[in-house]
């Protein structure tokens, strides 16, 4: 099977001025100090995947806490949202905006088109609905060299976010609009909310992020691997940390906060060991975080799973078994791993496992140059991780 | 430039870090090199430490590039020809847009283009102008203090039987492991070999020159 991508490339996306991952292998590990880019990475392959859908760029804009109220009005407060995921925190001019992808398999370009409203007259024909409306708000799209010059004037300046996907595969390129702000309410209209409709023909991906994901999103995805082979695959991964897990089901169970009484759905787990049902998150840390990035991979077939700082939760000794399992879901499920860590015993483990799945892993070290401040990116086939690890070298 | 970087010196294997660790701590007053190892020649690896070399410094002057090293150094042995591994080095810094840059004592340097990153050294063992490795350059400074240990390993060896002793790389690991097993403390480890080796000789000087200039 062929991968969703060979090479990636990134320009114009949050601080990536332009970073270039070649060669990319099946289970891709990312490593490098804070600030260098690997949650970027994959915060982009998350736009790619759905396309732009703004309820993604929504949800990692929440997950940075960049959606900040109490702005003086709502078009600048949702121009800063926007604005945030170009490099530099600022709409580029149009032309450049952020490109992801490569230009074998996917490929998607977003660019920012501000505008702003105009009154014109409207035409005799309205007037017998409305005749005392003479006028009506239009949009005209300027330059962003003219931005200043409007603002200075004082009319408010908008924004749309335009996007051209392209999957070189099957040959489908496509350009339609994520987001625009409307000049009547001054509220977003996004795709997926609003009048414009969301794409169906997405990749999938899923994301494990670096805090706990929460039940109700945890039920959703266990009802979809329930009585499946694949909620086979969720217990075996689970059992590498507790082997005394039998079974697991969700379970509608009364919330204790007497406060703000409601049911919630919870992960419980039958052990071989007790006769009652135990909540899984009586298990450990390490239970909970492997029962979520299972459950994940098994719901990205023909995706991208993505997975933020591997080792949360996790302790050293499992590493290993986590990622051979990893290796072998990929392939079996035909994935495209990325995955950040700041770990070397994640990384021991990962080169530990990928020299056992020949041609299936790499890592890449991701810096930022000190001379242009562009991506300096170091590639490690797995031989040469393997290598460098049992030398005791530190390539975090 | 990031808050966590970090001054390093890369040599071939182990015992050369016990030796450089020992040198740059205790001698020059260095305490603050990271000193890592390049060759894995105890991980049943094949090879000459050249090629090991080759693929390391492009990886490391990707660290020099993003900050996260400040000051990087590269030890080697020349081997059987010095010309020939230094013109591979030369070109594989060339590669990575690094240019020789004149340090104005013995030894390599090599700085980037763009000017903001501090030159990147290079020595090859012995003397960076004979064929060699790092046993030759301990049995050349060799102190007068400890000239008469070292010409009676070399005697004791002038006849062994076995013929890859006589071979110059392994004659040369062979005296000087003979040597330090005569000590009155016997060692088979570089830790200490700078004290038993004349400060003033033109390499050791020049060693000590380079380091310095290197890690300022």
């Amino acid at each position: 099977m062929s991968l969703l991508l060979n090479n990636l490339e990134i320009n114009g996306f949050r601080g990536l001025s332009s970073l270039k991952l070649e060669k990319l292998g099946r289970v891709n590990l990312l490593v490098g100090r804070n600030s260098s880019g690997k949650t970027s990475v994959l915060e982009a392959l998350q736009v790619l995947s759905s396309q732009g859908d703004p309820n993604v760029m929504l949800g990692l804009a929440h997950e940075h806490e960049e959606i900040i109220r109490g702005r003086e009005s709502a078009t600048r407060y949702e121009a800063d949202f926007l604005e945030n995921f170009f490099h530099g925190r600022s709409f580029p001019e149009y032309g450049q905006g952020i490109s992801i992808g490569d230009s074998e398999r996917l490929h998607i370009k977003i660019q920012a088109i501000p505008f702003i409203r105009t009154e014109v007259d409207i035409a005799d024909q309205d007037l017998e609905h409305e005749p005392s409306v003479r006028t009506k708000w239009v949009r005209r799209i300027i330059s962003i060299e003219d931005i200043r010059n409007y603002t200075s004037d004082g009319y408010p300046v908008f924004y749309a976010l335009e996007a051209t996907h392209t999957d070189h595969a099957s040959g489908e390129a496509s350009k339609f609009t994520l987001a625009s702000q409307d000049i009547d309410n001054d509220t977003l209209i996004m795709r997926g909310r609003g009048p414009v409709s969301r794409r169906a023909n997405s990749t999938p991906f899923g994301y494990v992020p670096t805090t706990f994901i929460d039940n109700e999103t945890l039920s959703s995805s266990w009802d979809l691997v329930v009585l499946t082979e694949r909620e086979r695959k969720v217990i075996d991964m689970i059992k590498i940390i507790d082997n005394d897990v039998v079974d697991l089901a969700f379970v509608e169970t009364d919330s204790v906060d007497r406060y703000r009484p409601r049911t919630a759905r919870r992960p419980m787990a039958r052990l071989s060991s007790s006769s009652r049902p135990i909540s899984l998150g009586s298990l450990g840390d390490g239970v909970s975080r492997l029962f979520q990035i299972a459950l994940t991979i098994v719901n990205c077939r023909h995706g991208f799973l993505l997975i933020d700082e591997f080792e949360n939760g996790l302790h050293y000794s499992m590493q290993k078994q986590v990622w051979d399992f990893i290796f072998a879901l990929s392939s079996e499920f035909d994935i495209q791993v990325f995955a950040t860590t700041h770990s070397s015993d994640c990384i021991a483990s990962f080169a530990e496992s990928a020299t056992n799945h020949p041609e299936l892993g790499c890592a890449y070290h991701l810096g930022q140059s000190i001379i242009d401040g562009k991506a300096v990116v170091t590639r490690y086939e797995e031989d040469r991780l393997k290598d460098l690890v049992d030398m005791g070298r530190d390539i975090r | 430039m990031t808050n966590q970087a970090s001054r390093r010196l890369i040599v071939e294997g182990e015992q050369e870090k016990f030796f450089f660790k020992t040198m740059l701590d205790k001698r020059l007053g260095l305490t603050s090199v990271d000193i890592q190892i390049y060759k894995p020649s105890d991980l049943g690896h094949t090879g000459n430490g050249i090629s090991h070399l080759l693929t390391l410094i492009p990886e490391e002057l990707d660290r020099i590039k993003t900050g996260e090293v400040t000051h990087l150094a590269f030890v080697a042995d020349a081997d059987d020809n010095f010309i020939d591994q230094i013109s591979k080095i030369r070109q594989a810094f060339a590669n990575k847009d690094f240019q020789p840059h004149p340090l104005g004592c013995t030894g390599d340097a090599f700085i980037h283009s763009s000017g903001v990153i501090n030159p990147v050294g290079v020595w090859l063992m012995p003397s960076h102008q004979d064929s060699g490795a790092i046993e030759r350059f301990f049995i050349e400074s060799c102190s007068a203090e400890q000239k008469p240990c070292l010409d009676l390993a070399q005697a004791s060896l002038a006849h062994h039987p076995c013929n890859h002793i006589q071979n110059t790389r392994w004659h040369d690991k062979a005296k000087t492991y003979t040597w330090l097993a005569w000590q009155k403390k016997p060692t088979f480890g570089y830790g200490d070999m700078h004290k038993k080796l004349d400060s003033t000789h033109p390499w050791m000087m020049g060693l000590e020159e380079w380091l310095q200039r290197i890690y300022p």
